[in-house]
């Protein structure tokens, strides 16, 4: 059995489907714009009665009917109007073959005891919701199935074929012109009269076009369907006549696009895994807006509350003159979870509930928290949460030290007293008064090696940057742990421990030199200091045993800088300098133990040979620098095992051209410096039982967060004014 | 002279009103008992009907979450599912607390909302794993707060709430409305999930938990376990209501001895 689903007046439909008002009752002619004299192309029911006929002009169809609505043709509706149709199709019989615009056949298997009226029906009806009306012609082939369409109100079956086709005539075969004459001279009008002539005498004399038609008439031709997919293209689209400023008139079409596009899904058995709403407004701007559908749904309701909740929000520049919706398809999801798996009651809800959220709170103040690969402080972005895809773990989380920080934003200013290596007094306005206990300094510092273009010594690949727009280490193992300034004081370095480069693996992934790649890390060092450079892996083991720490040159003129303030390196004058690079053979790697804290374990690090490094012992109490073991651990191991490695050694001045280049390559680097920071943290505890982290940073003295806070009196501490620290 | 209408609403003293007879000082006892165990059974009469017309309304039994400190759960059994608890503490004994009830989301693979009125939480002091299956919305005041918190109780998805107002002021946390906690109260019994709101000192009076954490921390804390230090936490159940009194437990009010 075949069935053809044919579409009446297929252009005037197609154009007069998404209109606001839809099908107008009344007369309506279809017209093509883009001639310059307009001829009628296709009138509905109601226009026909009046009198109006294809071919007409407009002036004389208008003349026939006074209420003849003028349609003007839409080549993109029309297209979109027979995807559809192929699509409802695709719901009777994955055979479809799309015959012509408007008109598709399809094989139709019923099942024994099946009504093929019921299908014929069935698709009529689907269609409907579409928008579109259709008559259905079931047929044992699809030509008859064809004819039967055409005259289908709105469906038809044929059962016998020569009672069908006696009554019509010989035209609707369509044989060529100068037959259909030649038959009408010998009186044949009807296919029945067609049918009564022999095949044979026909053949011999219209020859064997004739036979074909004959057959065509006895309802016997058959032929093979030209199957096709149907596309799997789910958009509807509009363009107003008026620009739109109101938002009443969009949620109404957007009502009527998912009610036809959720129709289509259905019937391709596909469900919305996301959608895209495209507003062109005036002045050739477009607004597009993507969403994700948490559970992927054919739902029209739900997809509307999804796009209403994100519409009414929305404030625009100009007014809308399009508006298009597109529905990505995906196969309707079965998960099947664990027994002890917690799922959403409704994802759908809940992706509604977050549009309200951002709706209220901003979009960047609802979200899952993800923290960027870095330990700088308080470094990540706010994402929409997919919680119906978050996978199960397996493991409980890692415990961690210490109470939660609650975190100011911005940190708060304040001014801190220093006393023998540790802050003794603190001022700022939500909490003043002496320090009774302090750990630190928790040295960190980040981005600075960005400066020589990403060495592939600190392992930053490309995938990092894509996860991460900041790169450091945070606690790394460069700190003298309890802090006592560890090179003699040059008057820039006045109580600054020497932090001399600390390069930096990320949290996760391995260092490029795992991979046997080359190593190379360019450390910052003393022009005439001794440089030790090692490193370790993410367990704390030593991996470069018997490698080269490539220890080059970039601050030719350090030998009395400091890194306290990398800008006043650059500064210095530029003779002398040379880039050299040595290697180094670690003969016998360090073991210290790792702090979980800070992860130092995973760091480089070097340390000017001139450094006091201090022997190994117990932890400083008063310090606390979880540090402390690592450092101590290494140094002890250090002191032992490591050569001095000279740095630089240049018998003679550079050549100018040298130095040009040097003054070029330092200009990026002062460039690249602008991202670098670098900060010291300490943990403080004041006489009123508050508990404090405090940041020294170029800048100044700042309160990032507190762990406990009494309340403060509120007259104690108004009219708090930090200082200016120079 | 005709009474007016008046004088007739306000029986003089001594004349008996049927609205009003249980109230007669002068009934005698065995009256008032069985007047008291009519009361009694048209108030079940009435919540009878109260359930028949609207069956939504109708109250389920709860169940509690436990939470893992044991000073808690040996008092309380845990938090309790379709009911506003109120935990009172000083700010390093709710961190500690949020922070622990993420961990335990985590382990039984749940999903769980802050609601963080000031935006102070902070991210690198939770586990990631954790993070990815917390819900944080950053409020600047108490108004947004309490407005979120509401979708999110409407929204019933999440089982566990949180509504972090102890980086607010009293001042601040004075200006919503006791209404509004009530309303909450109403939005949650309706179904199972678990608010906690977190504040410095009492402050929402519709509370049927009110849980005080009265740890003290030094620096020295920071250098311990989290975890040692969120079963050390000292929990003290202040106030317990139970949801809706059965009726077999009413006692009749003017039972005398």
């Amino acid at each position: 059995m075949y069935a053809a689903l044919y579409l009446p007046s297929f252009r005037l439909q197609a154009a007069l489907r998404l209109c606001a008002e839809g099908l107008p009752p009344g007369p309506a002619a279809l017209v093509d714009g883009e001639e310059k004299k307009g001829l009628i192309m296709e009138v509905n029911a109601a226009a026909q009665r009046a009198g109006v006929k294809p071919g007409l002009t407009v002036p004389r169809a208008m003349a026939r009917c006074e209420k003849l609505s003028i349609v003007q043709r839409d080549p993109a509706a029309e297209e979109t109007a027979h995807i559809a149709l192929m699509q409802t199709a695709y719901a009777l019989s994955p055979e479809v073959e799309s015959t012509a615009p408007g008109l598709c056949t399809l094989r139709l298997r019923l099942p024994r005891g099946r009504d093929a009226a019921h299908e014929g029906h069935r698709a009529a009806a689907l269609l409907e919701k579409v928008g579109l009306k259709a008559q259905a012609g079931l047929g044992p082939n699809p030509d008859l199935a064809f004819l039967a369409s055409r005259r289908a109100r709105p469906v038809l079956v044929v059962k016998e074929p020569s009672a069908f086709l006696d009554a019509l005539p010989v035209s609707v075969l369509r044989p060529a012109p100068d037959m259909v004459e030649l038959l009408q001279d010998w009186g044949i009008r009807t296919i029945r009269q067609l049918r009564l002539l022999p095949r044979a005498d026909l053949v011999d004399r219209l020859g064997p076009e004739a036979g074909k038609l004959w057959e065509r008439a006895c309802g016997k031709s058959g032929r093979p369907l030209h199957l096709v997919d149907p596309p799997q293209e789910f958009v509807e689209s509009l363009e107003f006549e008026d620009e739109v400023d109101m938002l009443e008139p969009l949620l109404f079409l957007l009502r009527r696009f998912l009610d036809h596009l959720t129709q289509r899904l259905r019937c391709m058995g596909r469900v919305a895994g996301s959608m895209t709403l495209t507003l062109t407004l005036e002045r050739d701007a477009v607004y597009e807006r993507p969403f994700s559908i948490p559970s992927p749904a054919a739902d029209p309701d739900v997809l509307y509350r999804i796009l209403f909740t994100h519409l009414e929000s929305l404030r625009l520049e100009h007014r809308v003159v399009a508006l298009a919706l597109r529905l990505d398809p995906v196969l309707p999801n079965r998960d099947q979870f664990h027994l002890f798996e917690t799922v959403l009651k409704d994802p759908n809800r809940l992706g509604e509930t977050l549009g309200r959220l951002s709706a209220l709170v901003g979009m960047e103040n609802a979200g899952v928290c993800v923290r960027f690969n870095t330990h700088h402080p308080d470094a990540w972005r706010m994402e929409s949460p997919q919680f119906h895809k978050t996978p199960a773990t397996g493991s409980p989380p890692p415990s961690l030290t210490g109470l939660p920080l609650r975190r100011y934003r911005p940190a708060l200013p304040a001014d801190v007293k220093m006393g023998s290596n540790l802050p003794e007094r603190l001022w700022s306005s939500v909490a003043r008064g002496a320090v009774v206990a302090a750990s630190g300094p928790y040295i960190l510092s980040g981005q600075w090696w960005e400066a020589f273009g990403n060495p592939s010594g600190s392992a930053a690949t490309e995938e990092d940057d894509s996860r991460s727009s900041v790169k450091d280490n945070r606690r790394a193992a460069a700190t003298n742990g309890s802090g006592v300034p560890a090179v003699p004081d040059n008057g820039d370095t006045a109580n600054k421990p020497p932090v001399f480069g600390v390069a930096c693996e990320p949290r996760s992934g391995s260092p490029s030199i795992a991979r046997g790649e080359r190593s190379e890390l360019r450390v910052r060092a003393p022009q005439t200091a001794s440089t030790t450079a090692w490193w370790s892996n993410a367990e704390g083991a030593p991996f470069c045993q018997g490698h080269h720490a490539v220890v080059g040159d970039p601050y030719p003129a350090f030998s009395r800088g400091s890194l306290r303030s990398p800008r006043a390196i650059h500064r210095e004058p530029l003779c002398g300098s040379r880039l050299n690079t040595y290697n180094s053979t670690v003969t016998s790697p360090p073991r210290w133990p790792c702090s979980e804290k800070n992860g130092a374990a995973r760091s480089f690090a070097t340390r000017a040979a001139g450094a006091t490094v201090l022997p190994g012992g117990p932890a400083q109490p008063q310090a606390g620098c979880c540090d402390t073991a690592h450092t101590q651990g290494a140094a002890a191991t250090w002191t032992e095992s490591f050569a001095s490695v000279p740095v630089f050694s240049s018998s003679s001045p550079p050549k100018d051209s040298e130095c040009r280049a040097r003054r070029k390559e330092l200009a990026t680097l002062e460039a690249a410096y602008d991202s670098a920071w670098s900060r010291e943290e300490w943990d403080v505890e004041l006489e009123n039982g508050a508990l404090l982290r405090l940041a020294h940073l170029p800048s100044g003295w700042t309160i990032e967060g507190y762990y406990e806070l009494p309340a403060p009196a509120a007259e104690s501490l108004s009219g708090f004014q930090p200082r200016i620290v120079s | 002279m005709q009474p007016t209408a008046r004088s007739r609403a306000v029986p003089a003293l001594g004349e008996s009103d049927c609205s009003t007879a249980h109230l007669s000082p002068v009934r005698n006892l065995q009256g008032r008992d069985s007047l008291a165990a009519g009361g009694v059974q048209r108030l079940g009469e009435l919540r009878q009907l109260l359930a028949d017309k609207f069956p939504e309304a109708e109250r389920k039994p709860q169940g509690h979450m436990a939470t893992g400190i044991e000073s808690l759960d040996a008092a309380e059994g845990g938090l309790r599912c379709g009911a506003v608890t109120e935990l009172t503490s000083t700010p390093a004994n709710g961190a500690l607390f949020i922070d622990h009830l993420l961990q335990r989301t985590c382990e039984n693979q749940s999903f769980a909302a802050l609601v963080d009125a000031g935006g102070m939480f902070d991210p690198d002091s939770s586990a990631e794993a954790a993070l990815a299956r917390l819900l944080w919305v950053r409020c600047r005041d108490a108004t947004l707060a309490v407005k979120a918190a509401d979708l999110l109780l409407r929204d019933g998805n999440l089982p566990l709430v949180l509504m972090d107002l102890q980086a607010l002021t009293p001042k601040e946390l004075g200006k919503v409305p006791a209404s509004t906690w009530h309303r909450f109260q109403r939005l949650v019994e309706q179904t199972s999930l678990v608010l906690v709101i977190l504040t410095r000192q009492r402050t929402v009076e519709s509370a049927q938990v009110r849980i005080t954490l009265s740890n003290r921390w030094t620096l020295q804390a920071l250098r311990r376990r989290r975890a040692e230090l969120a079963a050390g936490l000292n929990a003290r159940v202040t106030l317990r209501r139970s949801a809706v009194p059965p009726l077999e437990s009413l006692t009749p009010v003017f039972r005398t001895a």
